[in-house]
């Protein structure tokens, strides 16, 4: 009896082993997905800044031109543990000029490396995933461009069951739905960029909406303001809701992300700063855009309840 | 002072300072006709604040308010460095405003630009 409840046990965990394998296996995109042209790296880089690749690739610490190195390095700290960006310079072993576009394009939409292995959902491809294929292929093309750098960056430091990455194919069964952007045929042109930049590229979302226990965005509160990922203080609501940015005009939230300046001459601080000074980089319809798309979201309290 | 008192100087002393910058905006930026004296006046109200800001986070009131980093009180040197350097070129700035429109643009420039450099640091998360 016992023997065979024993056999029974070694089966069962078998059994959950092969699902746990058959359910975390990376799903990548093929080749034939990719257009056959040579990207433009011009409408690249204007991606790069709207993605603010720099925040968190550049070195710790980096200015000016030195910026643009992206050897990696950050710790960005979190409830999971802390996770330090790769290296995504064109060198061919330490970064990423190895990479085919197909490679980074997998990054991006599926949160993939070149053989398949998970990525951590700390780099915001749910995010990146709303990026059409013919964008990314521009912004590679305009990473091509980076100057190299031979850092490695440290390990991620996370505790397990964190530390298993097989396991983020759970995650991802979950809360990756692999949706590029569609514009909404409803609103305006200007909205709808606006809603690209917003929803994919800028990846406003990672901070400005709050995340469930499994670390997933949790769109009730939809920009509505969230805990600061990194423990301390509260990323503000951005919608016109209790607690948000009602009171500011289009006008006043296009300027605030040209120059970090609310309409009251407060500044901007924190990790926003960064981010102000990678929109600072578009043309300013862009930031028009965005503008107009945060003041069409439906307005919502501060997703705490304070304000 | 107790710590809420503190936490609500801290908020009162930074909004005089955006307050100035704001009224001071509009020479800068050739929105409003030129007032020498009142750009000087917004100036020295900043290198005032500026000046007095930093004896606001004594060792112990690391809570007075929600928006302080602990990097202040890690730092505090650089911290106060950060506020100095404030006062310094808002003094300039109230100096240039006596040089006429354009001297205060390029010296008001430089006085906001430390609005974001010291809130990066030490502010959190916006």
């Amino acid at each position: 009896m016992l023997r065979r409840l024993g056999i029974a046990v070694v089966a069962l965990a078998l059994l959950g082993g092969a699902a746990f394998w058959v359910l975390t296996a990376p799903k990548p995109l093929a080749a034939a997905d990719i257009p056959d042209r040579p990207g433009d790296p011009a409408r690249g880089e204007l991606l790069f800044w709207a993605g603010g690749c720099v925040s968190c690739h550049a070195a710790p610490g980096a200015k000016g031109d030195d910026k643009l190195v992206l050897s990696g390095g950050e710790a960005i700290v979190s409830p999971f543990g802390t996770f330090h960006p790769p290296n995504i310079s064109p060198d061919k072993t330490h970064g990423i000029g190895s990479w085919s576009t197909l490679d980074f394009v997998n990054a991006m939409k599926r949160g993939l490396g070149p053989g398949g292995e998970q990525l951590y959902p700390s780099f915001p491809y749910t995010s990146y995933q709303r990026m059409p294929i013919g964008d990314l292929v521009d912004l590679k093309a305009y990473l091509d461009t980076l100057p190299p750098s031979a850092a490695d960056a440290p390990q991620h430091e996370l505790p397990f069951p964190f530390s298993i990455r097989r396991g983020i194919g759970l995650w991802k069964l979950l809360y990756l739905d692999g949706e590029t952007f569609e514009p909404d045929p409803a609103k305006s042109d200007e909205i709808n960029r606006g809603a690209y930049l917003v929803e994919g590229p800028g990846h406003c979302n990672e901070c400005h909406t709050p995340r469930n226990m499994l670390g997933a965005l949790d769109y009730s509160h939809h920009l509505a303001g969230a805990p600061n990922p990194s423990g301390k203080g509260f990323v503000p609501n951005i919608t016109g809701g209790k607690g948000g940015i009602g009171d500011w005009s289009a006008e006043d939230i296009a300027n605030f992300l040209e120059t970090g300046m609310t309409p009251d001459f407060d500044s901007v601080g924190g990790t926003m700063v960064e981010v102000q000074e990678n929109m600072a980089h578009l043309p300013a319809s862009d930031r028009a855009a965005i503008a107009a798309y945060l003041k069409d979201l439906p307005p919502l309290p501060r997703s705490d309840g304070g304000g | 002072m107790a710590a809420s008192d503190l936490g609500k100087q801290r908020e009162a002393d930074m909004k005089a300072i955006g307050g100035a910058l704001k009224a001071a905006s509009g020479f800068a930026t050739g929105k409003e006709a030129y007032d020498a004296a009142a750009a000087k006046a917004a100036m020295e109200t900043i290198a005032a604040k500026a000046t007095k800001f930093p004896t606001l986070f004594p060792e112990g009131s690391e809570k007075a308010d929600g928006a302080a980093s602990p990097k202040i009180w890690e730092n505090k040197a650089d911290f106060e460095a950060h506020a100095a350097k404030l006062a310094t070129d808002a003094k300039a700035a109230a100096t240039a405003a006596d040089s006429g429109a354009e001297a205060f643009k390029t010296a008001f420039g430089t006085v906001a630009a430390n609005c974001k450099s010291c809130h990066q640091l030490y502010r959190l998360s916006d």
